[in-house]
Parts: structure tokens; sequence; C-alpha cells
């Protein structure tokens, strides 16, 4: 596991830095929770007049919105959108960095199977994400509980949290495909924001639509937080497909990985 | 003796594009082989082929007599790659990276580190992203031979070293020759493959076109020939069999002749001479044909 041990240790500071930056976002929006519940009836009035459609895209429903748990539906999506980057950067990377760092050609060279090197970058940025969940998903739940004095589901509100678990196994899992089928990648960074916005503008644009079609394009739609707090539960459907889609993407990726010439650039 | 190496038919390309053709080629345990030919020539295609950092299109190859795409884990225990171009982690300190590089073998390498750094004058405490291209490739050295493998792979291995650093080098490359270690050597300096190598094949756009023993190719048949004639008259050397390199600069003539020297001596006494001098070529003046 030397592998794995040396990834982790390499990456440990920037993962910490990453997680300690979303803690403290969504600390920051979990503190203002609280003055938008207490300003609700102003806001109601206000908020009426955007339109169902547009709340909609926003994950906003009204319904729910001023409550822990409405709240944190409309702001979980946007710590998610920040941990599903870091996923996807950590996927790419994990594989084409060092296609771009030439430092893979040490690796091959080195007594170890293709599949044991994929394995152990690969289990080395789990560890990582793992990390990050548990920092940002037991700080959020802790300070929920701490600044709102209205009672809530805390058991649903787990629930809502625990969605950063699949969705950066989603999108870390599709960056593997990335990472290990080009030979060269200029900007990791670029590449996973592109992707990871776009999925979240597209969720938006399936609120809006209120088209189901477009809502398979998006992982974000697959754990849908408005939806999960109205319905107290994950959408079985869309469980199945992402688990289904994660071991897909993991599959092709270590087949791309085992398959792939390390060319003389 | 036993192959370390063996290949045979051994085809890489890329697409269309050309790596190397029908490849046959053997090296035999405990000898220094040298590997040259032209840059592009394909000679780093076809090590990084051997060590399973690519597929062959077709044909095989053995190392310790398993095939490469099979066992290359099993083969990469006893193999020390040296790089053309050394690319590591940036951040890093060299002996991080060193004890990286251990830590993929069975055994305590802590000893070997040190002595090699020492010899090769390389500070261990150093960031790799400090590093001159020399002292990187001091680096490859040691992380090539830090597990005493009983092959060794070097591709342009003297690139960045200074000739001092050379001379080291050649000096460790034949300790590990002397206690048993066979070693495949690429280069385009003939000067290094001559001073090292038992055989050399050459390479060159894709095909071994020979394979010779450079002390017998050195020794044997060729001769490097310096006349000086009158300016005007007509030579006819060139048109001899054997005669390669000729140079004619008004008068001051020059080639390499491979064959009876008789048969030179006897034509050379129909000019008129005003200068004579025969001495043995280097490897690179009898090669260079070949580049061209």
């Amino acid at each position: 596991m030397n592998i794995v041990q040396f990834e982790v240790k390499r990456n440990l500071k920037t993962t910490i830095i990453w997680a300690v930056i979303v803690t403290l976002a969504g600390l920051l929006y979990t503190a203002m929770g609280p003055s938008f519940i207490d300003q609700s009836e102003t806001l109601i009035a206000f908020m009426s007049g955007m339109g169902e459609d547009f709340l909609n895209g926003l994950g906003v429903n009204l319904d729910t919105f001023f409550s822990p748990i409405g709240f944190f539906a409309y702001v979980g999506g946007f710590i998610a959108l920040a941990l599903c980057v870091q996923a996807m950067i950590y996927g790419i990377k994990a594989f084409a960095l060092e296609k771009n760092n030439k430092s893979l050609e040490f690796l091959y060279t080195k007594p170890n199977s293709r599949t044991n090197i994929f394995v152990q970058k690969y289990v080395s940025n789990i560890i990582l994400l793992l990390l990050t969940q548990v920092l940002v998903i037991a700080s959020l739940y802790i300070a929920t509980d701490l600044v709102n004095t209205m009672s809530y589901d805390h058991s649903l509100m787990l629930i809502m949290l625990l969605t950063f678990v699949p969705l950066q196994g989603l999108f870390f899992t599709l960056g593997t495909i990335i990472g290990t089928s080009v030979s060269r990648l200029k900007s990791v960074v670029s590449v996973a924001m592109g992707v990871t916005l776009g999925m979240f503008f597209i969720n938006m644009l399936a609120g809006v639509v209120g088209s189901d079609p477009l809502g398979y394009a998006s992982f974000f739609n697959y754990y849908n937080l408005s939806d999960i707090a109205f319905n107290e539960a994950y959408d079985t459907t869309f469980v199945l497909i992402s688990v289904g889609l994660m071991i897909g993407f993991t599959v092709i990726s270590l087949i791309i990985f085992n398959k792939k010439d390390m060319k003389i650039t | 003796m036993n192959n370390i190496i063996e290949i045979k038919d051994l085809t890489k390309s890329y697409g269309k594009n050309r790596g190397v053709e029908s490849v046959t080629l053997n090296i035999e345990e405990g000898e220094i082989f040298g590997f040259i030919g032209p840059n592009g020539a394909g000679k780093s295609t076809l090590i990084r082929t051997l060590l399973g950092l690519q597929k062959p299109t077709s044909g095989t190859a053995t190392i310790f007599g398993h095939d490469i795409s099979e066992f290359s884990k099993l083969i990469a225990s006893d193999v020390g790659y040296l790089p053309s171009e050394v690319f590591y982690y940036d951040g890093m300190k060299v002996k991080d990276l060193l004890k990286y590089s251990a830590s993929f073998y069975n055994q305590d390498c802590s000893g070997r580190i040190t002595e090699l750094a020492t010899r090769l004058d390389l500070d261990l405490n150093r960031k790799i992203q400090d590093l001159s291209y020399g002292n990187r490739k001091k680096v490859g050295i040691v992380q090539a031979l830090l597990h005493s493998p009983k092959l060794l792979i070097l591709d342009e291995p003297t690139g960045g070293l200074d000739p001092l650093m050379q001379q080291t080098f050649f000096e460790i490359l034949k300790e590990e020759n002397d206690r048993g270690v066979t070693i495949f050597l690429s280069s385009h300096i003939l000067s290094e493959v001559q001073r090292m190598c038992e055989r050399v094949a050459i390479i060159k756009e894709g095909n071994i076109i020979q394979v010779n023993n450079v002390k017998e190719t050195s020794d044997d048949n060729y001769k490097k020939c310096h006349i000086e004639v009158a300016n005007g008259e007509q030579l006819t050397i060139s048109e001899l069999a054997g005669v390669t390199n000729f140079k004619n600069e008004e008068g001051k003539v020059s080639f390499i002749y491979k064959g009876d020297i008789n048969e030179i001596i006897k034509h050379l006494s129909t000019y008129n001479l005003k200068d004579l001098s025969i001495e043995e070529p280097s490897l690179e003046e009898i090669f260079i044909h070949f580049y061209q």
C-alpha cells in the first residue's frame, strides 16, 4: 500500500484546506438560516413574485424553505457543487496529472501491475474524499443543530447531508474516465469546473422546465435536496442508476488504464 | 550463455506512424550491449515496449525468460531503468523520492542510496524541482541502481552529466557489470558505446540494420585514410568498393576504407601523393553513413 500512503500524504494538506474552506462556507450559510426563517413573511411575499418555475430551478420550495430542512435544501446545493468540483478534480488528477508530469513512467517501471497502481491511486483519493466528507458533514450537522431554535427532523438532515457521498462518488469516477483517457490535459481544474458547473446548470434548467429526461443528464438531480426534503427519502431509481454508473465508470477507467500506452512525448 | 533479453519480430506502430518494425535481437547475460541510432530511429520506442510502458503491435519479447506483456511486474523487480529524460514529483526532496522508489522493492536500499549519492555528489536534501538537468539525471541513476537490479536499461544515460561525472558513472556501470549485471545502453553518442559496449545494434527508421561486435568492428577492417594530392588531380577513390565518408577539399582527401589494405595502397600508389596517413577510425566515423 505504498502508493496509497504516498498519495494521501502528498495530497492531505490540499484536501484539508479545501475541506475547511467548504466547511466555513457551509457554516456561514447555516448561520444565515435562522435570520431567513425569522423574516419568512416578508421574504415569501417577495419570492412569490419570482414564479414557481424559477424557484424550482433554484431548488426553493416556499412551503418548506423557511425551516432548517428547507433552507438546507437550497444552500446544500452550493456546498455540493464545491464538493463535486473537488471530487472531479481528484478523479482526473489521480491519473492525468502523472501523465502531464510524466511521472507515471516512474510508477509503470516499478514492480507493480497496472491494476494495482490503479486500485491504490483510486483508494487513496477515496480516503481523501471521505476525510472531506466527514469534516463537512459532521460540522454542518452540528452547526445546524446549534444555530436553529426551531425543531426539525435530524435524521432527514443527516440523509440530506449524506447526499454529498454519492455525489462526490459520481463525479470522482467520471473524473477517472477523463483522467485515464486523455494523453495530456492542459488544465485539470477548468475541465472539472466545466463538467460540474455544466451539470449544475442542467439540473437548474431541468427544475425550471420540469423536464425528466434532462434530469437524467445531471448527477445533481439524482440527489435533488428539495425532492429529498419533500419525500424524506432518496429516489430509489436514481440511487440504483448512480451505483451502476459509479461501478461502470470505475470498470471502464480500469480497462482504459490497463490498455493505454504510455506515449513518448 | 543465457539470453537475458530475447526479441522476436517485434513491431510497435502508432496508428500509421512507424515505431519499430520486426526487430529481432538477443542480449546475453552479463554483456554490455549498445543500441545506437539517430534521433527518432526507434530506440526509445523499443525500450519502452520492453518495459511494458506500451504494448507491442506484434511479435514477442522476453526478459529473464518471461514474456514482457504478461510478466511485467515480475520482470520489473530485477530491472533498473534510467529514462532519457527524468521526470519525478516536484515538491519532493530527493531522499523522499528515493525512499518512495525503494519502497517498491522488498529490501533495505538505504545503504546503497547513500553510497551512490556520495559517489555521484548528489545532495539528498534538495528539492527535485530545484535541481539542474544533470542533477536530476543523477537522481535517475540512483533510482535505477538502488535495488541492485540484474538488468540495467539505460536510455541516453549521460545527457546532462559533466565529463567527470560521466567517468564516475561509467565506473559504476563497470562495477555493476563485473558483478554480473547485464546492461542495455541506448545512445546516439557512439564514442560512449565504443567505450562501454561489447556488441552494438544499429537501428535506423525502426529497423535493426546491423549487430556488430564493437571490438572487431573497430579493430579489423576499417581504416581512416588521409591523403594530399595536387589540386585538380582526378581521383577515382570514391568509386572503390569499401570506401565511405569520402571528402575532397582542394586536394585534401579523407575517407573510411573497409577491405584489404593492400588493395587501397595499390590504388593510392597510382597518384602523385604529397602526404598519406592511415589511422584507426572511431566508431562514430565507421557508422556515420547509417545516420545519413
